[in-house]
């Protein structure tokens, strides 16, 4: 019969395909242990972080390019971190919803890329890419962020945006990850309006400058500034990532899971399909028999 | 008696985590203390020795740099780029990141950019080199367990 041997070869299938997603649920379940301890322990750091640059962005008034907002400018700048390979689920499309949550007619919003996913993405979403750091699939250390950084800090402070976001999966356990929005600039919230606003013609190297605060810096406000924003920022982009990449292995491991799961249900449900069909052979060869014993007697 | 609420953390971790009576760090304008009291203040951190002191006990770390914030209310946070507590530095360990990097030093075909980040590293290896030293003949500052039991 050939039902039989065609349920044969689909059951070998099956089970051959169980095997490939047992060994990559395995591989991306070592991989995410490991970037969740890394994204775990960073946390603090990057935290406490953001929580420096939000006392000092509240208390400090100064016009330093970095420090203000551009309520004039139209554009937003997007950081689109995704994965660099497929087979996570929902985990990037998530993201391209979260990316048209920020897609407001009146702004003009600049996407720049980091993972390979998120380029097909920003793709099919006809976004305006400006840039596409190649992301690394190897272990990711804060250097290998530093150009990303340095390119977003830069474009912030020619003036052209309105605000530079993150959109990530935030980490939050093995089995959920929340598409994310972080607004790196400015920061604070725009509609606070704490931040003093950009006057044009004030900041000429230096002069204009000017700086009320109820801190205390050592050496000089602009010497701590300076060296304190650029390395707050890479932080944050270096924990973002982190968070991706940890979202990133539990998504694949949680639908590796599942995929080995259903192959092993659906090669239960063949075999039981087979031997059924199998018995029903062997019972009517059986009855053929006897009937032609019968027949014969 | 007053207390400040110390936080020294890394990238990689929380290292110290403490109640202080005070604390010593190096920074861009030379070694600061900072007392329970002290004004908001920021800060730029260089490589270097700190010390912090609780009431019973004192903690002698390296730290590689980053940021002191003291906010009011007695909080004082450390951003360190790297921070270890002196009985946690290898020394061997710590002299032979001093060797390398004089190595990196002597080739001749560094650029401009790579010739200070060895520059840079050499004088993290022997800052921690010589806090390690330092410190080699104290023991172990396991917060109160050591002094309870003696």
């Amino acid at each position: 019969m050939a039902g039989i041997r065609d349920l044969k070869s689909r059951i070998r299938s099956n089970q051959s395909t169980r095997k490939i997603t047992r060994a990559m649920q395995m591989v991306s379940a070592s991989k995410m242990r490991k970037a969740q301890t890394a994204v775990m322990n960073s946390r603090t750091y990057s935290s406490l972080a953001w929580e420096l640059i939000l006392n000092l962005s509240s208390k400090v008034r100064t016009n330093g390019p970095l420090m203000v907002t551009y309520p004039h400018a139209k554009k937003v700048g997007v950081v689109l971190l995704g994965s660099n390979r497929g087979l996570v689920g929902s985990l990037n499309s998530n993201l391209a919803s979260k990316l048209k949550e920020l897609a407001n007619p009146e702004v003009i919003s600049e996407v720049v890329i980091y993972g390979r996913q998120a380029k097909t993405l920003a793709f099919r979403n006809n976004q305006n890419m400006v840039a596409d750091f190649i992301k690394q699939d190897k272990h990711i250390s804060s250097e290998d962020i530093y150009p990303l950084a340095e390119y977003i800090t830069k474009a912030y402070a020619t003036g052209g945006y309105k605000s530079i976001v993150i959109v990530y999966n935030h980490f939050v356990s093995t089995l959920i990850q929340k598409p994310t929005i972080k607004q790196l600039f400015p920061f604070l919230p725009i509609e606070s309006g704490v931040l003093p606003e950009k006057e044009s013609g004030l900041d000429e190297e230096g002069q204009g400058r000017e700086i009320h605060t109820d801190y205390l810096f050592e050496p000089t406000p602009w010497e701590v500034l300076e060296h304190l924003i650029p390395r707050i920022i890479e932080s944050q982009i270096f924990q973002t990532v982190l968070e991706s990449d940890a979202s990133e292995h539990s998504a694949r491991m949680v639908m590796m899971k599942n995929a080995t799961e259903a192959a092993g249900d659906l090669i239960d449900k063949l075999t039981l399909t087979f031997n059924q069909l199998r018995q029903n052979k062997i019972t009517t060869e059986l009855a053929e028999i006897t009937a032609g014993r019968i027949a014969l007697e | 008696m007053k207390f400040i609420t110390f936080q020294l953390v890394t990238p990689e971790k929380t290292v110290l985590q403490q109640e202080l009576v005070s604390l010593n760090c190096p920074t861009d304008m030379g070694q600061i203390t900072v007392l329970p009291g002290h004004i908001p203040l920021v800060a730029n951190l260089v490589p270097g020795e700190l010390h912090a002191k609780t009431d019973h006990d004192d903690f002698y770390l390296y730290v590689a740099g980053g940021f002191i914030e003291v906010r009011s209310g007695n909080q004082v946070v450390i951003l360190a780029d790297d921070a270890q507590h002196h009985h946690e530095i290898d020394i061997k360990q710590a002299e032979e990141a001093v060797k390398r990097a004089e190595q990196g030093l002597k080739e001749q075909h560094l650029s401009g950019e790579e010739y200070a980040r060895v520059a840079a590293s050499l004088h993290k290896s022997l800052t921690r080199a010589s806090v390690a030293r330092r410190h080699a003949h104290r023991r172990n500052p396991l917060t109160g367990q050591s002094t309870l039991n003696q």
